[in-house]
């Protein structure tokens, strides 16, 4: 629930950052600080997964959070209570869902494959069914070109294939909870049938919008994730996965600079003239990058003995302020220097944690 | 051009599957094709759109419709295409950047094109327009020219305009209604006064009309719970505020559990309006409770009951919106439902869309101060904030002070000296404006009060008779909901699990 991921977002972030950077996060925001922000703190899967979300309903649930004392708010900083803590310890265990989020690897995919799924699934149930003439639930005309393409290469097969996609996406919804499952089948639509819209199932099941999304946008992201481990066992569903490319989160400034760095092979110095930009503008592009990339080599930024300097307090201090970290060590180190490395110990930890899990 | 009847029938035939000609299609579609400008009143759910249409196919060159609403012409779009006719498509604001530029790139693909008045300024794409040859421009809807064109849509004054750097191509006006009155203006602001008019009645003779009146609103919804048990119905119902629409759809669904009832308002998101829309539109709805902005484009000819909770702004809107129920011809009824002081919400609607005096007096010092600079966001957000004005006042400051040459090519031209000069005649007209919204509200309800007939009385300005109706006439000729007997449709509520509804999806185990 919508809640539950701000309290989540509360609990990561306290004393070190505002409720907004939360919000900035739920709705991806395409800047350098939310990208580091949702790493470094491991919001990275709640990054994007509301894009569409009203800065006033965030709002009004952090005031309602407010209310009840799960959480205080004094000027710039937000710290959970001890009732908030319980709470979403609690409500953690119970909307066991919200794990299955990886926003960060597919807030974009898992829209564009969602979107694909409906309307094939909408397009493929009439169809068969001799129905020609229906109203598709989907508008953007870039679904619309990919799922028409991919009718066309699969017409000759198309009713074989329908039942093999049914016995693929049971497999999944058979994974998730009975009601999640019945809220992802009834956003579906077919032969004479609209599917649910998020509002009529927010109504009907008491919650909110953002909710019905949350529960969806879960769904997918397990269902990506399986895809990802496994592609053999979904020999349709697999197609419907749009590609991905590394550089998708990057702002489309740093794209440029990514490109200059890497392909041409540009020094900052450089760079910095042919795009006309400030030297710190172009340091935020290549932190940006190194978040994003966890192989991007950052040795050319300082020394060994420097990086494994700032490595080692990372590893003891408690706080990501970066104030804090820069008064902590020597005079010639800079916030750049510092803060490429903190992308770099993020991949370290990541890479451990993944490690761990099964 | 030589172009018979069968012609046209043919085209007809094979592009739209329609045999025979509806009442007025045959007559607006030959003038069109000999190259007369055409202002056509026709009643809703009569085959409009097939008037200009049929013309876009027939005629060489490109068919421009200038459709109100965003949702409007995406739906004639996608009918169109799910007749299998392709080259047409559609251009808003509200598209991404990436995509118009598409559409706009392959502009002379296309044989029919919809957009909005607004769109129209676009430079670029009016340049592009100018390239292909424009051989029909059509305003559907013409009716929102008189209705919204003073105020906040005024860019369908500007309309005129656009028909001259279109080097003129052939107009037609399209409207359900259309008062004479409205019929002078929209020939007036088109500039285009030679228009031959046809106007066909707009009585239904299966629509009864009635009239109901209650002490406090509650009884109304209890009214409506009462009428809706007795007559499962598909219904709309109108309500003038957002927040009641979606009160009383949770109220009656809590008390109908065997009828399937929703909201649909503009404030919602694009996707959950599309649902509902389609879900009523499939029966698998059966009440929406609305705003007007549900109705302009649902072509759903099983509507049995138009209930109006909320009384209407002016006889058109009235006639429009209860001419949504029985389309099909079955017997179906608009209600009308009142308690005092009901038309304090009208009232008060429209004093909102005019600025007052004080308001624009400011405007014009303020705008004087930046004498010469030109109008960019920045400096509308802070004089809308600083003279507390909505959009909609602004527009309609902004159009007249451009009708008066105070405010030119998007660059303040206004002296204080020039002020003094207009400033009359601007106030004038808006205390006409307000007048006129005044006594059309006011014509409503005395329609509402009316003793003798109703239908005499709501068709009156429109026409000078009416056809017998078929069913009954109205409460004041003596119907009650005794005598009525629509079609009932019993429908049993499934409640499918998952699987099972998965299942149907994807037709296995049949």
């Amino acid at each position: 629930m919508l809640k539950t991921v701000i309290l989540d977002g509360v609990a990561r972030l306290e004393g070190e950052r505002s409720p907004s950077a939360i919000y900035h996060i739920l709705t991806g925001k395409r800047s350098a600080q939310t990208i580091q922000d949702s790493k470094l703190f491991h919001l990275h899967q709640y990054f994007g997964v509301l894009p569409k979300l009203r800065q006033y309903s965030f709002k009004n649930q952090l005031s309602d959070l407010i209310k009840g004392n799960d959480v205080v708010v004094e000027g710039d900083d937000m710290f959970l209570t001890d009732v908030g803590r319980k709470k979403l310890a609690d409500q953690l265990n119970r909307h066991t869902y919200l794990s299955a989020l990886n926003g960060f690897l597919y807030h974009e995919s898992g829209r564009e494959f969602w979107l694909r799924l409906i309307l094939f699934i909408q397009a493929a149930s009439n169809i068969l069914k001799d129905e020609h003439h229906f109203f598709p639930v989907v508008e953007d005309p870039k679904i619309i070109r990919w799922v028409k393409r991919f009718y066309a290469d699969h017409r000759s097969e198309l009713s074989a294939m329908f039942n093999e996609i049914y016995d693929e996406m049971k497999v999944f919804l058979q994974e998730l909870d009975e009601y999640q499952a019945d809220i992802i089948v009834s956003r579906f639509s077919g032969y004479h049938h609209y599917g649910k819209s998020k509002e009529q199932i927010a109504n009907n099941k008491n919650m909110n919008t953002e909710d019905v999304e949350l529960y969806t946008q879960s769904a997918v992201h397990f269902i990506l994730r399986e895809i990802d481990k496994t592609p053999s066992a979904y020999p349709w569903l697999k197609q419907f996965v749009p590609e991905r490319r590394a550089e998708g989160l990057l702002t489309h400034s740093a794209r440029e600079t990514w490109k200059l760095l890497s392909q041409e092979k540009k020094s900052i110095e450089e760079i910095i003239r042919v795009r006309r930009l400030k030297k710190g503008t172009i340091q935020d592009h290549i932190v940006e990058i190194a978040f994003a990339d966890s192989e991007f080599d950052i040795s050319p930024f300082m020394g060994k003995d420097d990086e494994k300097q700032i490595l080692h307090l990372l590893q003891t201090v408690p706080t990501r302020r970066l104030k804090y970290i820069k008064n902590q060590l020597p005079e010639h180190l800079s916030y750049f220097q510092i803060r490429l490395v903190m992308a770099r110990y993020h991949h370290l930890v990541s890479r451990k944690e993944e490690m761990a899990s099964p | 051009m030589n172009i018979t009847v069968d012609n046209i029938k043919q085209t007809m035939k094979r592009y739209f599957g329609y045999e025979d000609f509806r009442k007025g299609q045959k007559e607006i579609i030959l003038e069109l094709m000999k190259g007369n400008d055409v202002l056509g009143i026709l009643p809703t759910g009569t085959g409009k759109s097939l008037c200009y249409q049929l013309p876009a196919f027939l005629l060489e060159g490109v068919t421009v419709v200038v459709s109100p609403l965003i949702s409007l012409m995406i739906d004639q779009v996608k009918q169109l295409k799910m007749k299998g006719i392709k080259k047409v498509t559609y251009i808003n604001s509200l598209m991404n950047p990436e995509e118009r530029k598409r559409v706009i790139r392959h502009l002379s693909h296309y044989k029919m094109i919809y957009c909005s008045p607004e769109m129209l300024q676009n430079r670029y794409f009016i340049e592009r327009l100018r390239e292909l040859n424009v051989s029909l421009f059509v305003v559907d809807e013409a009716h929102c020219i008189s209705q919204w064109g003073y105020e906040f849509r005024t860019d369908y004054l500007r309309l005129k305009h656009v028909l001259a750097w279109l080097e003129h191509p052939v107009v037609l006006a399209l409207s359900a209604t259309a008062t004479p009155e409205v019929q002078k203006d929209i020939m007036e602001q088109l500039n285009r006064p030679q228009m031959l008019k046809k106007i066909y009645p707009m009585d239904r003779e299966n629509i009864v009309l009635t009239v109901e009146h209650y002490r406090k609103q509650n009884d109304k919804l209890n009214r409506i719970a009462e009428l809706l048990r007795r007559f499962p119905v598909p219904a709309m119902i109108y309500f003038s505020s957002k927040k009641w629409c979606e009160h009383a759809a949770a109220r009656l669904q809590e008390e109908l559990s065997d009828l399937s009832i929703v909201y649909y308002h503009g404030g919602m998101d694009k996707e959950d309006r599309l649902y509902i829309q389609q879900q009523f539109m499939n029966d698998q709805v059966d009440v929406v409770c609305c705003t007007s902005a549900f109705g302009m484009g649902i072509d759903k000819d099983n509507i049995r009951l138009v209930i109006h909770f909320h009384i209407p702004a002016n006889v058109e809107s009235y006639i429009q919106e209860a001419g949504r129920a029985g389309r099909d011809g079955e017997a179906s009824v608009s209600l009308i439902q009142y308690t005092p002081s009901d038309e304090d919400i009208p009232l008060h609607l429209i004093s909102d869309e005019l600025p007052d005096e004080k308001q624009i007096e400011s405007a014009a010092m303020m705008l004087s101060e930046n004498y010469g600079k030109p109008i960019e966001e920045s400096f509308e957000l802070h004089m809308m904030e600083t003279l507390q004005l909505n959009d909609i006042q602004w527009g309609f400051i902004k159009y007249q002070f451009e009708c008066y040459g105070l405010i030119s090519e998007n660059r303040i031209t206004l002296k204080k000296s020039d002020w003094k000069a207009v400033c009359p005649d601007i106030w004038d007209f808006m205390s006409t404006r307000m007048k006129q919204k005044q006594r059309k509200l006011n014509e409503l309800l005395s329609y509402l009060e009316v003793e003798e007939c109703r239908r005499k009385r709501l068709y009156k300005s429109f026409q000078n008779d009416f056809k017998e109706p078929l069913y009954h006439c109205c409460d004041r000729c003596g119907f009650t909901f005794d005598q009525w007997n629509p079609p009932v449709r019993t429908k049993v509520i499934k409640k499918y699990t998952w699987e099972q509804k998965l299942k149907e999806i994807f037709h296995q185990g049949e």
